[in-house]
């Protein structure tokens, strides 16, 4: 796999503020990756530094193998925050000036409008837009010129609940299309929905990186019934690869790990005298994981 | 460069806050030189009557060739503040809608980023370097008495000197607003070097690098004509012609407002 980005120990204080603390991770080429965490965990700093509008403290990125420059960066797509454009100018001549910077063909700004169903309104000033159609141009303007790279910071900021689904079915498609897109939110479910690989922040600091499915596979959540429920808690307690038992009204609730299955546990169970009247296995949900890793 | 022209011409043709206080500048400069002609002329007609024609009259053809070209570029240099007005909004308007932050995404360099703003500087200058000369030859050729034998460009070189000057005070302002960013403050920071700071500095050291600070090295480009009407005033020129050494300071100043903007933007984040 090619690595499309490599960010090593990279690092940017704010005074006393560790907001990015010596970070590493890399992005392969065609992933959709993820980036969590809570407001203020250094997702956008972090990015900020990627585009190159904030000077790093230490470390060092590398975009395809080679260091940063305002070239490498005509071929990515980037949006970021909230969407900048020339209040005062069409739709259209904004992008017209994205694509004098991109070194683009004004061909593609029509494709580009039509994309985000704005092509009808390309004559009207941005400052007549709507927070979603802003949002729509800044994408837009991202995606003109078809670039193999996106960068995309919280893009369902401000969109209707069909914006959003457009959005995602947009990441999706570009995915599919082979594109390695970074996407960094704070909504978990659209990272589940879209994501391949993760990285969570917190304070800072990478708390996780990898594959979706190697998070949601370390660990399932059983829901159990037995007849003496106490007597179940404690039989549990002495299976090793179970964590985090409680009582959730007639349910005991567990979380199991390292690959053992309800099968091993059930077999566990049955042994030490214990019949179920209930056992439900659950996929922790990402929300969960990512809680989870938080908390820690 | 072609393409920051490009994208600058696309911003400025559809400002209409450029168009305005450009227009503003030119119609209060044509107001200022038309009106000036006809006020020397009834002081003139008040000093004649008055003293029975003793009093020698002041000159009502400033712009009869060659003098048109020094004159205009005199009268027009006290009006550059409105020119540096306009250049303080195009560059705080980036950093305020950060659109500066934005270009910078998009794959623009931060040399670029003030690259475009200093084609900015050129095309405002350009602008009022070419309606000083448009209403120089009108008005050349209305006010030369006898055009055949007249000298006619013999002191053009005072229109670019004068556009050196705009150049310069120009990116004096536009150094300033990559500082400070917020357009009241840049604009109280220039009024107050500009008319203030440097002025007394100018004052206080006129024996020494008075004459060498930037803003005042700029005014000596286009220095005071040599006419009895500002003479009249108690003004009289220092040098006669343009000076080689203001040029050169002027263009070694343009160039240290260019570098200390980038660098200013070089180290900060957007």
């Amino acid at each position: 796999m090619t690595v499309v980005l490599k960010v090593d120990n990279l690092s940017k204080h704010f005074g006393s503020l560790k907001a990015v603390n010596k970070l590493s991770f890399e992005v392969k080429k065609g992933s959709v990756f993820g980036i969590l965490g809570p407001n203020g965990s250094g997702k956008t700093t972090t990015l900020g530094m990627l585009v190159s509008t904030i000077n790093p403290l230490g470390g060092s990125f590398q975009w395809f193998g080679k260091q940063p420059s305002a070239h490498l960066r005509k071929g990515i797509g980037i949006l970021l925050e909230k969407p900048n454009f020339y209040d005062y100018l069409s739709a259209e001549n904004n992008l017209k000036i994205v694509a004098d910077i991109r070194e683009l063909d004004y061909s593609l700004v029509e494709p580009a409008l039509r994309t985000v169903s704005l092509w009808e309104r390309k004559n009207s000033k941005f400052k007549t837009f709507s927070l979603g159609m802003k949002q729509r141009l800044a994408i837009a303007s991202a995606i003109m010129g078809d670039p193999e790279m996106l960068i995309l910071d919280e893009p369902t900021n401000g969109l209707d609940p069909e914006g959003i689904a457009e959005v995602r079915d947009l990441i999706r498609r570009l995915a599919g299309e082979g594109k390695t897109i970074i996407l960094a939110s704070h909504l978990l479910d659209e990272v589940q929905k879209v994501c391949t690989d993760l990285l969570v922040m917190k304070f800072g600091n990478k708390i996780y990186e990898g594959s979706i499915d190697d998070l949601s596979r370390t660990e399932d959540i059983v829901e159990l019934c037995a007849e003496d429920n106490h007597a179940l808690m404690e039989m549990l307690l002495l299976f090793p690869d179970v964590k985090d038992v409680k009582i959730e009204d007639k349910y005991v609730i567990a979380k199991l790990c390292n690959d053992s299955t309800a099968f091993t546990l059930n077999t566990f169970l049955h042994q030490k005298g214990i019949a179920l009247g209930h056992l439900n296995v659950r996929k922790a949900n990402l929300e969960a994981q990512v809680l989870n890793l938080l908390k820690d | 460069m072609k393409r920051l022209f490009k994208i600058e011409l696309r911003k400025i043709i559809h400002n209409r806050i450029f168009w305005i206080t450009i227009s503003g500048y030119i119609i209060t400069l044509l107001l200022i030189l038309l009106g000036m002609q006809k006020q020397l002329t009834r002081i003139n007609e008040g000093l004649a009557s008055g003293s029975k024609g003793f009093i020698p009259m002041l000159p009502t053809e400033i712009y009869s060739f060659p003098h048109v070209w020094h004159n205009l570029a005199y009268i027009a240099s006290f009006l550059m503040i409105f020119l540096a007005v306009v250049m303080v909004i195009l560059v705080t308007n980036e950093f305020a809608y950060n659109t500066m932050r934005q270009n910078l995404i998009n794959g623009m360099s931060r040399f670029e980023l003030v690259l475009s703003k200093f084609v900015d500087a050129v095309m405002l200058s350009a602008i009022a370097t070419v309606f000083i000369f448009t209403f120089g030859l009108f008005a050349g050729f209305a006010s030369t008495p006898s055009i055949e034998f007249a000298d006619i460009f013999s002191k053009i070189p005072y229109i670019g000197a004068y556009f050196l000057m705009v150049l310069g005070f120009l990116s004096f302002a536009m150094m300033l607003a990559f500082l400070i960013k917020k357009p009241a403050l840049v604009l109280g920071a220039l009024l107050l070097y500009n008319y203030i700071v440097e002025p007394l500095t100018a004052w206080k050291f006129s024996e020494s690098i008075g004459n060498y600070l930037p803003l005042k090295s700029l005014n000596f480009l286009v220095e005071v004509p040599d006419i009895a009407l500002f003479s009249f005033f108690g003004a009289g020129p220092k040098y006669h012609g343009i000076q080689f050494m203001y040029v050169a300071l002027g263009v070694f100043y343009t160039a240290v407002f260019f570098g200390i903007a980038f660098y200013s933007i070089k180290q900060k984040d957007l």
